[in-house]
């Protein structure tokens, strides 16, 4: 089956697929949720919303998936762990009083983050990789001084203006980007 | 602007003292540009970084065109059979532990019991079970984002690898380390990938070539390479790596304390 038919079938409530895509997913996401802080009831929650994200991307507006649909949705549900793992340190450090969300917008919200966390991963792909590699060292808030061991940069002067110009030229890209404005401002 | 950029970076990284970190709270007030900036740098910190999450606040526009969908007929319907479908693989509902929690209890503690037994009769597990263990093949770091197409060949080869094709899959690696610039993870992969298949010579030969790469990854060759050793049962040169893992700090320092433990 390629990617997309699974989408198709998805949004045609086809409970034949559906079964089959937990038949051969489900055990993965769920290991990788119990080595990662999670138990097994947040594994049952993160596919199901998951697969509800997917819907409703497809349905809204449909989409490639350019790898295979396994892989695509592992990383989903991958990312969707990360945000649960993330929401108590959000609530507390948003100022702004917090709502209530049914559980209904939080899907639609995961759904608009995951298009923004696409988009910035999509433009950092087109990056060097020596520009990938002392990127991801940086957003990891690894220090200068090891960041210069570690790609055995001449200096720390060195290693801040890699930092510089691989970062604003990944910022030129997304901000190129025609989805940029909508999904940034969020 | 440059020095700008550099504040923003240190007030993110928690490089500022409580003055200096005012001094800018107080600037995102006043200045909107300066706020524009600082946003766009957390957005990307809080996206790139391994443990962060880049949620999203506001915009209602682009939510709406969502909510719609969310609430259609069509969209509760194919909730229910996702919920349908999982079933099987929930776990057990809460009511029938709480009518026969005390069994379990017992039951629980029976199973603690024998456990322990087991352990204490049975000190060790066979060196390929802890090979297994260790070698967590579920969480190797996995070559697919949504990618251009130059990328189709990792992805191809990791789906091999992942269905358990591996000769397939080595054929594919060798492919890209021959042509592409180097990336550890596609030594790991190829290394896993002859161990599984029984070539252990090649897998030796592709993790010391990691090792001896000037990759920032190369000092996961000597972790690779140990549990290699633990399924070949040559215990003596797995243990001396982990050593040598452990002295030197390299990548599962700790798990390689735990796994010394088990030998």
């Amino acid at each position: 089956m390629q990617p997309n038919s699974f989408l198709n079938a998805l949004i045609r409530n086809d409970k034949k697929v559906i079964k089959r895509i937990y038949k051969d997913n489900y055990a993965k996401v769920l290991y990788f949720i119990l080595k990662n802080k999670g138990n097994r009831d947040d594994a049952a929650d993160i596919f199901q919303k998951a697969l509800l994200q997917l819907i409703l991307r497809y349905k809204k507006e449909p989409f490639q998936i350019k790898i295979s649909f396994e892989a695509y949705l592992f990383t989903v549900c991958k990312n969707l762990w990360r945000r649960e793992l993330n929401k108590s340190k959000h609530k507390v450090t948003n100022s702004k009083v917090v709502e209530l969300i049914d559980d209904d917008t939080d899907i639609a919200l995961a759904a608009l983050e995951q298009e923004r966390w696409e988009l910035f991963h999509e433009h950092l792909e087109k990056l060097s990789e020596n520009c990938r590699k002392v990127l991801k060292l940086f957003f990891n808030k690894i220090p200068y001084a090891k960041i210069v061991e570690n790609l055995n940069y001449n200096s720390e002067t060195v290693a801040r203006q890699r930092v510089f110009k691989c970062k604003n030229k990944l910022k030129d890209l997304i901000s190129k980007d025609k989805r940029f404005k909508t999904l940034t401002q969020l | 602007m440059e020095k700008d950029f550099r504040l923003i970076e240190d007030y993110l990284t928690g490089q500022l003292n409580k003055d200096q970190k005012k001094a800018v709270e107080d600037r995102l007030e006043q200045d909107p540009e300066f706020k524009q900036q600082f946003e766009f740098e957390k957005q990307l910190f809080d996206t790139f970084n391994d443990n962060s999450w880049n949620f999203a606040d506001k915009n209602d526009l682009a939510l709406n065109s969502y909510k719609s969908t969310v609430h259609s007929d069509d969209f509760q319907k194919i909730k229910e059979s996702i919920a349908d479908a999982g079933k099987d693989y929930e776990p057990e509902k809460l009511n029938r532990r709480n009518n026969s929690s005390w069994i379990l209890y017992v039951a629980a503690a029976v199973v603690i019991v024998l456990i322990a037994v087991q352990v204490l009769l049975k000190n060790s597990v066979t060196n390929e079970e802890l090979y297994y263990t260790y070698i967590n093949l579920e969480d190797l770091p996995s070559f697919v984002t949504r990618n251009e197409a130059p990328k189709q060949t990792l992805a191809k080869a990791e789906n091999f690898f992942e269905q358990k094709k591996y000769e397939a899959s080595i054929a594919l690696f060798e492919d890209i380390l021959i042509e592409n610039e180097k990336d550890s993870r596609v030594y790991i992969y190829l290394g896993i990938a002859y161990t599984e298949s029984g070539n252990y010579d090649q897998a030796t030969k592709t993790f010391n070539q990691l090792i001896a790469s000037d990759l920032l990854d190369a000092e996961k060759g000597y972790w690779y390479k140990a549990l290699l050793y633990l399924k070949t049962n040559d215990e003596k040169a797995s243990k001396s790596l982990l050593e040598t893992i452990i002295a030197n700090k390299y990548y599962n320092a700790e798990q390689a304390v735990e796994l010394l433990n088990k030998l």
